[in-house]
């Protein structure tokens, strides 16, 4: 078994890739898949420490974030569609009418 | 309990780490957002792999359930109805900007930089203690999601959690279906319209 | 019945007629019928008789020197053990302050009298404010002549100076009045300024403000002298002299010398009685009285004497020049005053206490009938002070006649009237203490002797002017009635007037031989620090004021010749059927000496534009300070957080992933302060 200190950095590593993804794209969509990422580096992190310490906690941790994930990804395209109603565009730096 | 690391294991553990690793960055790298979003499947796959090398089936099954067969579908299905109104066949879907926004980007590699410091100045952690040979971690996870006695492997009680995640995700249909309806365009239909929540039962397409 | 247990009754019987008249006039004004008259000359009756009575003990040598109320009790300095004694209300009746009882509580009393005709008769509205007034006025001036001490004093000046604001500005609805009573209020205050911080100075260096007594301050000064350890680090003469000099601006401002007179022309604005009493007896009395109460402390000063002597002759020229033009009868009145009072202040600084305190009486006695008989002309004419049309009322009011020209005779010192045996005497003790050895003490004679010869010109131009010749204008011709309430003042006060010299007539004593002087020595019959002759020693000790011992009968013919020479002149100029002034004597070659002296030397107009100078000075200054820093940080501070507020907002740029950069951002620094903080690195 590989010592758990790899799955930490993994799961770092896929979240500071979802962090850059969050941070440089334009495309409202590729922001969602971006925080998608995160969260499964997360979810890695959980079931990583619940290997490691014999604990089902974080097994069902993670199915919660599961679920949440898709709920939110859900709303997440509801709020995407309402955008590009509005500004006909979902290029987020377009939508900069809350502003000074 | 567990065997100490032999070459195999940390062989799988690279090759699928690799994959991982690849398939996000080349997430949030490629220019056309449905390509990003066929690579984002293969990084969910391979997650789902990794879950099954921590002895988490259920969890894994779930995944690929609902992850891949779910959200990555319903992604899917929102990039190929929001258009841009220039020609589709073009390549001008938004290109990957070298210039204000890497600065933005710099963050988090600063930010990968920090935690792998932190990580790596910590004192190692124990040999993972893995579950008992034979253990049943499907019925355990059952158990344990109701508070039900009888699981073999400890864990704590998610009963509340579970209601309220029910909850959640009704909320978060309701939320979703209504962000989605069409609203009228004069003003007093806008507010009867907004005053009478079950109205796109009544009255359909606009 | 002892006269000295009544004492305090003296001020506080006009005290409680003010507070009868004041709360009767606003609940029960039927109650009194002339509004408010009758208690104040009842009060005041009483007073007067109560002063009389004083005079019996006193003149056998009794006095009374007694705390009445301590406000304030002794207490020793705990840092140099010094014993600070008590701050206290209490009497001191000597001769002095006796005499000043009688001929305040008698001009008060002859004002309230004819105020019946000059307020009442014609149908003044509003009285009872006059009257409350005048017996408030009465009350602080009677405390303040019988004060035993400096601070006590100082408080009843200051009364006084607010009684004489309500009284000049009493008709308050014209533009003049109060302007003319706000600047009296203010003149007289920016020397009591200076008063004030003498007064404490003398609490301070002796520790007491007592004016008699074995511990009273003029004895202290003395032994401080000769001691002669340093005050505070100076000489203890210098630092006496410079509390004089202090004290002497609050007696230059309320007597209205020089350059502090420009009030009392201007004070004319209010009624004619209250001119009578309050700006030509009483109140402008109060400055040299106080003069005249510390003079024992004054003595031990030459410098502070020299000044006095100086300032008084100095003031008497000056004010006699400009009351030579002047229009109005009340105006040339208070210019007299002014004069009169430089002679008095003469006379203290030249060492003639006597000569002074004589003047002093004599004065207040014949002013108060010029100013009483101007009371009468003025209501004659229809309330029209100018003199250009007045003319042949000589024959319309003879008793107003008779008894103006008693006063005006007894006012340019004509023999045998009171003033001048005063002036005389006067004149006499600054030439002979002159030629003593002090050369300032001669000029100062020389400047009064100038003005014996003005002020002969000007009251004969005054009496001439008013009543002789004919008729030059309709209320002359058809002059208002007087009643008998005028009357009667004007014939006491002229009585006195020609008699009233007969206290003290040395140069009758020189000629005969016998006793003659008796003010003189009823001012040696006080305490005995207190009376004339200790004042005389310390005259020559400390002051080196030095008698020459020459005649007194010599320069009173050459004033007395001075006088009637200057009526000479005026009957020339002006005892015509119609005289002008712009006659002979004032074509051309004169008319620019004319200009300024009718403008007053222009010296009103110089203290008003010093006033603004430092008013404006002062307040564009403030201004400044106010609005560029105090409400400069004010509002710094709310621009500040303004400005701080909108850099701030710009970070609000509308774009998602801006804010999820600052949030990282945040993320990233929380993180590496907190590996930071412990140790990791």
């Amino acid at each position: 078994m590989v010592p758990i200190s790899y799955y930490v950095f993994l799961s770092l590593a896929i979240f500071s890739i979802g962090l850059f993804g969050v941070l440089t794209r334009r495309n409202a969509l590729m922001f969602l898949i971006s925080i998608e990422l995160m969260l499964n580096a997360a979810n890695l992190n959980f079931v990583a420490f619940s290997f490691l310490h014999g604990n089902l906690t974080g097994q069902i941790f993670t199915l919660f974030i599961l679920a949440l994930a898709a709920a939110e990804v859900a709303v997440g395209i509801g709020i995407i569609i309402v955008l590009h109603r509005t500004f006909s565009d979902i290029d987020v730096t377009k939508a900069v009418t809350m502003r000074w | 309990m567990i065997p100490e690391t032999n070459i195999y294991d940390l062989l799988s553990f690279l090759f699928f780490a690799a994959v991982t690793l690849g398939s996000s960055l080349g997430v949030v790298m490629v220019k056309d957002v449905w390509h990003s979003a066929l690579l984002l499947g293969v990084a969910l796959l391979s997650i789902a792999i990794h879950y099954i090398i921590l002895s988490a089936e259920f969890i894994a099954a779930m995944q690929i359930l609902v992850y891949v067969g779910g959200i990555l579908i319903l992604i899917s299905f929102a990039i190929m109805l929001i258009r841009r109104n220039s020609d589709p066949t073009s390549n001008t879907s938004p290109t990957f900007p070298i210039g204000p926004n890497l600065l933005n980007g710099t963050t988090a590699v600063l930010f990968f930089i920090l935690c792998s410091f932190i990580i790596y100045s910590t004192s190692p952690l124990i040999s993972p203690i893995g579950f008992p040979e034979g253990a049943q971690i499907t019925t355990s996870i059952g158990y344990s999601l109701f508070d039900i006695p009888g699981s073999s492997i400890e864990s704590e009680g998610f009963i509340a959690a579970f209601e309220i995640v029910d909850i959640a995700l009704v909320a978060a249909l309701v939320a979703a279906v209504m962000l989605a309806r069409r609203t009228p365009t004069n003003i007093i239909s806008k507010v009867s319209f907004s005053f009478s929540i079950p109205n796109f039962l009544k009255r359909g397409e606009k | 019945m002892d006269p000295f247990s009544t004492v305090a009754a003296i001020p506080l019987l006009p005290l409680s007629a003010f507070l009868i008249i004041l709360f009767a006039g606003q609940f029960a004004p039927n109650l009194l019928p002339k509004q408010g008259a009758i208690p104040g000359i009842v009060a005041l009756a009483i007073s007067l008789a109560m002063s009389l009575l004083l005079l019996l003990p006193v003149s056998s040598g009794k006095f009374l020197n007694e705390v009445f109320y301590i406000w304030n009790p002794s207490q020793i300095d705990p840092i140099t053990g010094v014993i600070i004694s008590n701050l206290h209300f209490g009497f001191l009746i000597d001769p002095l302050s006796c005499l000043m009882l009688v001929i305040v509580s008698l001009i008060s009393l002859l004002v309230f009298i004819h105020s019946i005709g000059y307020m009442n008769d014609q149908g003044e509205k509003g009285l009872f404010r006059y009257y409350a007034a005048l017996s408030l006025f009465s009350f602080s001036m009677l405390s303040f002549v019988i004060s035993d001490n400096l601070l006590m004093s100082f408080m009843f000046f200051e009364l006084v100076g607010f009684c004489s604001w309500i009284l000049i500005g009493f008709w308050f609805r014209e533009s003049a009045p109060p302007r003319a009573a706000t600047k009296a209020f203010l003149v007289t205050r920016f020397g009591d300024y200076f008063f004030l911080v003498g007064v404490v100075a003398v609490l301070v260096t002796f520790g007491t403000s007592n004016f008699a007594g074995k511990n009273s301050f003029p004895e202290l000064a003395k032994s401080a002298i000769i001691d002669g350890s340093p005050i505070y680090g100076v000489a203890p003469t210098l630092w006496i002299t410079i509390i004089g000099l202090l004290i002497l601006g609050g007696v230059i401002g309320k007597s209205a010398q020089f350059p502090l007179h420009t009030w009392l022309p201007d004070a004319m604005e209010g009624p004619t009685p209250v001119s009578a009493l309050i700006h030509a007896a009483t109140m402008v009395a109060a400055g040299v009285y106080l003069v005249a109460r510390i003079y024992g402390f004054y003595a031990l000063s030459p410098t502070a004497l020299s000044v006095i002597a100086l300032l008084g002759g100095f003031t008497a020229l000056f004010a006699a020049t400009l009351a030579v033009v002047k229009r109005e009868i009340k105006q040339v009145l208070a210019y007299s005053t002014i004069s009169q009072y430089g002679y008095i202040m003469l006379a203290l600084g030249a060492g003639g206490y006597t000569a002074g305190v004589f003047h002093l009486a004599t004065h207040a006695i014949f002013k108060a009938l010029l100013f009483l008989g101007a009371g009468a002309v003025i209501i004659a004419m229809h309330h029209d002070g100018d003199m250009w049309n007045m003319g042949g009322l000589r024959s319309k009011l003879p008793i107003t006649y008779w008894s103006f020209l008693f006063g005006s005779l007894a006012l340019a010192g004509i023999f045998p009237f009171a003033g001048f045996w005063s002036k005389d005497e006067v004149l006499f003790e600054a030439l002979n203490h002159g030629l003593g050895g002090s050369p300032i003490l001669l000029l100062s004679y020389a400047f009064g002797l100038i003005a014996v010869f003005l002020t002969g010109f000007y009251t004969f131009r005054m009496v001439s002017l008013t009543f002789h010749g004919s008729p030059r204008s309709n209320p002359a011709k058809n002059p208002h009635i007087i009643r008998w309430n005028i009357y009667i003042p004007l014939i006491i006060l002229g009585i006195l007037s020609l008699f009233a010299g007969a206290i003290n007539m040395a140069p009758l004593e020189e000629l005969f031989g016998s006793n003659f002087s008796y003010l003189h020595h009823w001012l040696n019959m006080a305490p005995s620090t207190l009376t004339a002759h200790h004042y005389h020693e310390l005259i020559e000790s400390f002051s080196g004021y030095h008698s020459a011992h020459i005649s007194s009968i010599l320069p009173a013919l050459i004033s007395l010749t001075l006088a009637i020479s200057g009526m000479a002149l005026a009957w020339k100029i002006y005892e015509s059927p119609n005289p002008t002034e712009s006659g002979a004597v004032y074509a051309n070659k004169l008319n620019k000496l004319y200009t300024v002296l009718m403008h007053d030397y222009y010296l009103n107009d110089y203290q008003l534009k010093i006033t603004k100078l430092t008013r404006d000075r002062i307040a564009s200054t403030a201004d400044i300070f106010d609005r560029m820093y105090v409400d400069g940080v004010v509002n710094r501070i709310s621009l500040t957080s303004l400005s701080i507020g909108k850099s701030m907002s710009k970070l609000q740029t509308g774009i998602v992933t801006n804010y999820a950069f600052l949030i990282s951002l945040g993320l990233l620094f929380m993180l590496l302060i907190l590996v930071l903080w412990s140790g990791w690195l």
